[in-house]
């Protein structure tokens, strides 16, 4: 039996996070990413009579997903990951319960939530308006070099909160990063 | 450089596609052989999608009359810098979609649609008007666009600054008023708007028979009005909230499907797990206490929570790189932005009541921002105090009482030139550069003539 339209935008908009996540490692352009994403879930509906359970559904998503932000990287001339090191991410992000965790998405937002205005500003530079280091570091008059390491410690500082968030503890490195 | 750090700095050299030849290979051998390797490039991967939903940083502030201490700015809401406005490109987020014949809607991650307002084919779009402030255009591309010719498909529209504002004027009479500090985009598929973040209020007549509807995006909601409607929206992180002032409006989920009705005189509250609550209207209520017990709303992006030693709540300052000041850091707390239904009701005459704490004694500000009383007028203005916190001891927990007709000095170039009430709407506290170590443990506001609350 088919799967109902309704059942498809579930599943997907469950797997959502992962799917982007696996076209933004390619396309390093979460917005990019996200129409990635919502044309993927277009293609599937559009050829929804293919689909009989949930993991082909997930399985043919996630391809999906992975080919159209090559097609796009492409098209911009960025650099790419050699193809076996894609199927390892594929592999790994599809199949790892550890990273199917939401509490993993939860806690880091709170993790966000607990950085520095500054910081938080700096990666919202980065990552919602797209600007590069080199860019960042011109109009805030600050080195490339500077910028880069500060991020650095923000995703390090933030990998940290994440994981001591889900063992029940907060992160010092975050006071560090303050 | 340790290695934990040198993998983060290979994860951005190719996330801003600058890796060279070695280090492309050094990152791919990583990735090959190290499961903890791809462990750590996914949840980078997740920051950066979790970083991309971030709220815009609060608003820049300018000074705008002497010091009249010493380290005393006045502070108004103003422009964002021009470096600021060049740097943030076009944001082009979450399209809308519809699935085939319109049956079915996709909108995914939270979009929605708002189908209100009919439009002829050949000249959909609108143009501007009424611009104040700084308010900037670009096309799809993140071309500037300029603002006297009617808007292309595809363009997003930013207001930067509280007193800025802008009308987009469609050819049928349907207009959209934006407020400061919100930012929208016209559909590209359909013809719509969808809004990104800030408020926004429409105007729509009644649909002509055979008109195509205009489309407005949200990021968890739509509503359809086939009659005239007049209505307000504000699209925050995780809600969106809608007021229908006149007529009524359908609510869609982002599948398509309609689940309510809201009728003039209610708001719709949508969660971006697709929970709801309708309720009526209620008036911004001329009291106000900060439920300092309650977390800090999402949204609220300055200042910081925290348990004292004698088992109180307050909100401190956090350093806030102010980007009209080169990126000055000064240690304030800013509200969220409540703006359609705000804190309080503001009259000549109320009391605003803080109890803090400082350090030591130095200056400082409390600024009220506040609109009319409609919350689809864009016309803001400013009440604020400027002087010196613990001017009455330090040490020690304070109270600062004003009234706010003292708030709006002679020298003020912001304060509301509108009818009161005056709804409150963003407060911010502010000690400029430096840390006096204030602490905010309550902040009250009593309307003109009740009895203020006992110490």
């Amino acid at each position: 039996m088919e799967l109902e339209a309704d059942t498809i935008v579930q599943v997907l908009l469950r797997e959502r996070l992962r799917i982007t996540a696996q076209a933004a490692a390619v396309i390093r352009d979460v917005h990019a990413a996200d129409d990635i994403f919502q044309q993927v879930v277009l293609a599937v509906l559009e050829v929804r009579t293919r689909f009989h359970d949930t993991d082909h559904l997930k399985a043919w998503a996630f391809r999906a997903a992975r080919c159209r932000a090559l097609d796009v990287a492409r098209s911009r001339q960025m650099q790419m990951l050699p193809a076996e090191v894609l199927d390892l991410l594929e592999s790994r992000w599809t199949d790892s319960p550890l990273l199917a965790n939401t509490d993993r998405g939860e806690a880091l937002h709170r993790c966000l939530a607990q950085l520095p205005v500054a910081a938080r500003e700096l990666l919202r530079l980065k990552y919602a308006d797209g600007l590069t280091a080199s860019v960042i570091a011109d109009e805030t008059h600050r080195t490339e070099n500077a910028i880069h390491q500060n991020l650095c410690r923000i995703h390090r500082s933030l990998r940290e909160c994440v994981e001591k968030e889900l063992a029940g503890a907060e992160s010092p490195s975050l006071r560090e990063a303050r | 450089m340790t290695p934990d750090l040198r993998l983060y700095e290979l994860f951005l050299r190719y996330w801003d596609n600058v890796l060279s030849f070695e280090e492309a290979q050094e990152l791919g051998n990583l990735l090959a052989n190290d499961p903890l390797t791809c462990d750590r490039f996914h949840l980078f991967t997740l920051q950066a999608i979790a970083a991309a939903e971030l709220p815009k940083a609060p608003l820049p502030l300018q000074p705008h009359s002497a010091p009249k201490a010493s380290g005393s700015v006045v502070l108004v809401p103003e422009a964002v810098p021009a470096a600021v406005a060049t740097i943030s490109r076009g944001v082009s987020r979450r399209r809308m979609m519809s699935y085939l014949g319109g049956g079915l809607a996709v909108g995914i991650g939270g979009v929605a649609f708002v189908r209100w307002a009919g439009l002829g084919d050949s000249s959909r779009n609108p143009r501007l008007s009424n611009v104040q402030g700084t308010v900037l255009v670009h096309d799809q591309f993140g071309k500037s666009v300029s603002l006297d010719r009617t808007l292309p498909a595809g363009a997003t529209i930013t207001t930067y600054g509280l007193a800025s504002s802008a009308v987009l004027v469609y050819p049928n009479g349907a207009g959209v008023t934006l407020t400061g500090d919100s930012a929208i985009k016209l559909t590209e598929q359909q013809r719509g708007v969808l809004l990104h973040r800030g408020a926004i209020s429409a105007t729509i007549p009644e649909l002509a028979t055979g008109e195509e509807a205009l489309v407005l995006q949200t990021t968890q909601v739509s509503f359809v009005g086939k009659r005239g409607v007049m209505m307000s929206l504000s699209s925050g992180l995780r809600r969106t909230e809608a007021l229908v002032h006149l007529g009524m409006a359908a609510a869609t989920r982002p599948t398509g499907a309609s689940f309510t009705v809201v009728k003039q005189g209610e708001s719709l509250t949508v969660w971006q797990d697709g929970e709801h609550k309708k309720q009526p209207i209620a008036p911004t209520p001329e009291a106000y206490r900060w439920d300092l017990d309650q977390p800090l709303p999402e949204g609220w992006t300055v200042g910081r929570r925290e348990l004292t030693n004698d088992r109180q709540f307050v909100v401190s300052p956090e350093l806030w790189p102010d980007p009209y000041y080169q990126n000055t850091e000064m240690y304030q707390i800013r509200s969220d932005k409540q703006w359609l239904h705000g804190f309080f009701a503001a009259q000549p005459g109320t009391l605003l009541r803080v109890r803090y704490w400082v350090d030591r004694p130095g200056a400082g500000q409390l600024c009220i921002c506040v609109r009319t009383m409609q919350s689809r007028s864009p016309e803001t203005g400013m009440l604020e105090w400027n002087g010196n916190y613990g001017s009455t001891g330090v040490g020690s927990w304070q109270w600062l009482e004003l009234r706010t007709d003292e708030m709006i000095p002679p020298a003020h170039k912001h304060p509301p030139k509108f009818p009161t009430p005056w709804i409150g709407f963003l407060f911010i506290f502010n000690t400029y550069t430096i840390d006096l170590g204030l602490k905010i443990a309550e902040f009250q506001v009593t309307r003109a003539g009740a009895a203020a609350p006992g110490k």
